[in-house]
């Protein structure tokens, strides 16, 4: 059995982390215990010691590749060579899941460095749905697509983001990824309800939460801008919002991200451990009678 | 109504533009209002090639100071050819750096700079390799069948760098921080050759002779064997080795090659690479090979 991964089972209805590089080392050496855990599928792309460790992680843990250079949105089509380089890991790592963004990073030949915000039109549905087929096509299985996170609001936008990702998942059967701090810093930004987001996406294709940290922006106009940068622990209303998530949606993995000035290991594992309290108490009557209050 | 493509290459303007140039720029579908926030996802951009190229070249950045390297990777960023990353896979990005420091006039009063810059790269693509399997000394031989046509194939992550400067040492002092070795250094010492290379154990930074080197970097390039081995008898007139014979030499440099696990495969016209010699172990032997008409 040794160098392939048992065949997928699916991700636990529990709390998971993101892994990175600073704490690979542990998971690899100690083992602490987490349900599963996710990481960038980008990172994983060279071989050596690095890809060794992955393959370790793989079999002590169940594991989900997150992709963020996949592009869905580009007009100009996918970078293939990069498509082939995701299908050869997914193929050698067999994750129990696969996921990216809806966003873009490419145009021009040039990628980005960042997720970038899409018009929603019938124009970019088109062009995400095709893509995420393609990439489904390519893989051989599902996906889930994660909503983003956007600072600016397109004019000639003429559906609302859950109506997008709604139709998105109808059209290629791909499943959503909903990351609770995203929707609230959207939501925020942009004056939507964070109830009618959650509420519009539908919940059999919820297949995974995020939960992340986000920084507050005052811009020189005066407005506040919530930034997901994935530097602190989760704000006490994502958390609530993430208890009518998980009420709607019903348990969910669930995983903490953390990207900038990533803090020691225990602090990720503080937060999966109450993302995991969440998990437990959600669902029950009392909490359900609080969120009707 | 702008085109989603109209939408994308506005926004690839304003990202990329220059401060308070391009940014202001409106973009198709946002208001003018728009720059501010958008200016996020240009911060993003640009600190996340910033770490990209932290991670690649820490000796550089040691060297000059961590302002120095990240004004001169903005400039890289901002206006350099590679500046922007062609792929998402970020360990591809940064070979342009080094041929950037090379001509930034900022950097003129440290000549080597760009040489260390080159070995840090080589060292990056050697440490991000793919993996392939490594046959071993025996079985490569045999592969050989002591057909002097035969082309051998690299392990992906070995990197062959001909410097000016001797950037090995400078980049082991600066990265151990042994001054006393940084000091010791002898820039007019001459050129250095090198064979960077992903080993079990790290990676492996060894130095050859520019004759020995010559000989790996033909074979790596996937020349036949007795053009290199020509080319290195060739190249001996002149160079005393303990008065061992050329042909000798370049078997001991081939079985070291082989040994170290620095060929995943031996090509021989017309057979197939997986159809090598599990059966007809024979092991090679350099003059014979010569010797041996295939």
């Amino acid at each position: 059995m040794s160098g392939s991964p048992a065949p997928p089972e699916a991700i636990p209805r529990a709390a998971g982390i993101g892994l990175r590089f600073p704490h690979q080392g542990r998971f690899v050496n100690e083992r602490p215990r987490v349900a599963w855990l996710e990481v960038h599928a980008e990172n994983y792309l060279g071989g050596g010691t690095v890809r060794r460790g992955l393959d370790a992680i793989r079999r002590d843990y169940p594991l989900s590749l997150h992709g963020v250079g996949l592009s869905l949105g580009s007009a100009e089509g996918l970078d293939e060579r990069h498509l082939e380089r995701i299908a050869g890991l997914v193929n050698q790592v067999q994750p129990q899941l696969v996921s990216e963004h809806l966003a873009w990073s490419v145009v021009g030949g040039r990628y980005l460095a960042d997720l970038l915000p899409l018009p929603m039109t019938e124009e970019a549905l088109e062009v995400v749905c095709r893509h995420v087929t393609q990439v489904q096509e390519r893989l051989g299985r599902r996906i889930l697509v994660e909503n983003p996170s956007t600072y600016v609001q397109f004019e000639h936008s003429t559906l609302c983001e859950w109506e997008f990702l709604t139709e998105l998942a109808r059209r290629t059967g791909c499943g959503l990824l909903c990351d609770v701090n995203n929707l609230f810093v959207s939501a925020s930004n942009h004056g939507w309800s964070p109830t009618a987001y959650l509420e519009g996406l539908p919940a059999p294709a919820i297949e995974e939460i995020h939960l992340a940290g986000h920084a507050v922006r005052v811009l020189e106009s005066g407005g506040v801008l919530r930034i997901d940068d994935h530097g602190s622990r989760v704000a006490p209303e994502v958390w609530t919002l993430y208890g009518q998530a998980l009420r709607r949606y019903g348990p969910r993995p669930t995983l903490i991200e953390w990207d900038t000035d990533i803090p020691p290991l225990e602090v990720l594992l503080e937060e999966a451990a109450q993302a995991q309290h969440w998990i437990e108490t959600a669902g029950r009557p009392e909490a359900c009678r609080a969120d009707a209050a | 109504m702008p085109t989603l493509l109209e939408v994308q290459q506005g926004i690839s303007r304003s990202l990329l533009g220059a401060v308070g140039g391009g940014g202001d720029e409106a973009v198709p579908g946002l208001g003018a209002g728009a720059s501010e926030r958008l200016s996020i996802h240009r911060e993003t951009c640009r600190s996340t090639l910033l770490h990209a190229l932290r991670l690649a070249f820490p000796a550089v950045r040691r060297l000059v100071g961590e302002e120095f390297f990240a004004g001169a990777a903005h400039r890289f960023i901002d206006d350099a050819e590679g500046g922007i990353p062609e792929s998402a896979w970020l360990n591809e990005y940064g070979q342009g750096f080094a041929p950037f420091l090379a001509s930034f006039p900022p950097a003129a009063a440290l000549p080597y700079l760009a040489d260390v810059a080159r070995l840090e790269w080589a060292v990056n693509g050697a440490l991000h390799a793919p993996d392939a399997a490594r046959l071993d000394a025996a079985e490569l031989a045999s592969r050989t069948a002591g057909d002097a046509e035969v082309r051998f194939v690299p392990h992906p992550s070995v990197e062959l760098l001909g410097l000016e400067y001797p950037a090995d040492t400078i980049w082991r002092a600066v990265l151990e921080e042994n001054d006393a070795a940084l000091a010791a250094v002898d820039l007019a010492s001459g050129p250095v050759w090198l064979l960077i290379e992903r080993a079990e154990t790290g990676i492996e930074v060894g130095r050859l002779t520019e004759h020995a080197w010559r000989f790996t970097e033909r074979l790596c390039a996937g020349l036949p064997f007795c053009v290199a081995l020509d080319a290195f008898v060739a190249g001996s007139a002149g160079v005393t080795s303990r008065g061992t014979e050329p042909h000798e030499r370049a078997a001991v440099l081939l079985a070291q090659h082989f040994s170290a696990g620095r060929f995943i495969d031996a090509l021989r016209p017309g057979i197939p690479s997986d159809a090598g010699g599990a059966q007809q172990a024979r092991t090679l032997s350099l003059p014979g090979a010569r010797a041996t008409p295939p």
